[in-house]
């Protein structure tokens, strides 16, 4: 039974990374696919040398291999959208709510109206400024690049731009206004506790990839 | 393959049918499996087998499992408990759907009571 060298294996790899597979979670088993159908071909008899073989097999096949890649971010989507709901309604959910709201009367008994409104109108940049650094301290210089870590980055990406976009211009004299207090106030908890579910779901992904693709020698 | 389409909704179940028959499996294996039962008129394409069982995957129906071999890693794919359970439901409503095919393509076919 003839298998494939390490160097044919490493080709097969770049080829894919070069193609746009970025993400190994992904390219992984689209690398032992192509090398299985190679190998089956050798096998069979097939002696026209690897390069040759992997050449007509990507010619044939290689728009529906892509496909697998492209499909995955739906599939990405889907499943940390789960973590976070599970994670949310879990006993870590519940804690951070109550966390949040012992802050809120904390700051509420040691600011004033003024500085209030103050923390109010600057907290949401600064907290997301916060926690995208520590998403890049988490997932910085690593070496290999995962489907749900980066599409994270892309949530908090978004968080971003919400904030941005929902702070541009505002009239924050309105606060005053009882409505418009609480409606700051659900908001940035809103934002405080989504960012602490995707840090805490930033980590445990980490892990996983980690023992899944990086423990096995 | 003759008609691809017919088949499309049938693939996670054909899945699931394969790993409740096999200890584990991997896709290769899978499409392989697949082509050699029904004598090449079904052959699954890598776009729709990985992201149905990446799905799986996600969904909690399938546990996954990751061996070295020759110079590469192996994602091995098993039923986990729920699996195994969605596995009798999916088999069931396929064939329930067979059951009503048939009575529409072949009239002397009818359901029993």
């Amino acid at each position: 039974m003839n298998s494939l060298k390490a160097e044919n294996i490493e080709f097969i790899d770049n080829y894919l990374k070069n193609s746009g597979v970025q993400f190994v979670d992904v390219r992984l088993e689209m690398i032992d696919h192509v090398a299985s159908e190679i190998e089956a071909k050798i096998n069979d008899g097939n002696k026209s040398g690897f390069y040759n073989i992997f050449k007509n097999y990507m010619i044939l096949n290689k728009s529906n291999l892509l496909k697998t890649n492209a499909k995955y971010y739906r599939i990405v989507d889907k499943k940390i959208f789960r973590h976070f709901l599970r994670k949310a309604l879990s006993l870590h959910g519940v804690f951070i709510s109550v966390i949040i709201i012992l802050s809120w009367s904390f700051l509420e008994r040691i600011l004033d109206k003024s500085q209030m409104d103050y923390f109010l109108s600057n907290a949401p940049l600064w907290i997301i400024i916060s926690f995208s650094v520590i998403y890049f301290v988490i997932v910085w210089r690593r070496k290999n690049r995962y489907s749900a870590l980066e599409r994270i980055g892309f949530y908090i990406m978004i968080l971003g731009q919400i904030v941005n976009f929902s702070l541009y211009k505002r009239d924050f004299s309105i606060l005053s206004d009882a409505n418009n207090y609480l409606f700051m106030k659900l908001s940035v908890s809103a934002l405080v506790f989504s960012l602490i579910i995707l840090t805490f779901s930033v980590l445990e992904f980490k892990k996983s990839y980690q023992l899944k693709y990086e423990t096995i020698n | 393959m003759k008609s691809a389409n017919l088949y499309k909704g049938s693939l996670t179940t054909i899945i699931l049918k394969l790993l409740n028959e096999h200890d584990k499996m991997y896709g290769y294996e899978i499409t392989q499996r697949v082509k050699e039962i029904t004598k090449g008129e079904l052959q699954i394409t890598e776009g729709a087998l990985y992201p149905s069982l990446h799905k799986l995957e996600a969904e909690g129906l399938l546990d996954v499992e990751f061996v070295r071999v020759n110079n590469r890693l192996r994602k091995y794919y098993k039923l986990t408990e729920l699996g195994t359970k969605e596995t009798v439901n999916k088999l069931a409503e396929l064939e329930d759907y067979i059951r009503t095919m048939r009575a529409l393509v072949n009239p002397k076919f009818r359901f029993e009571e």
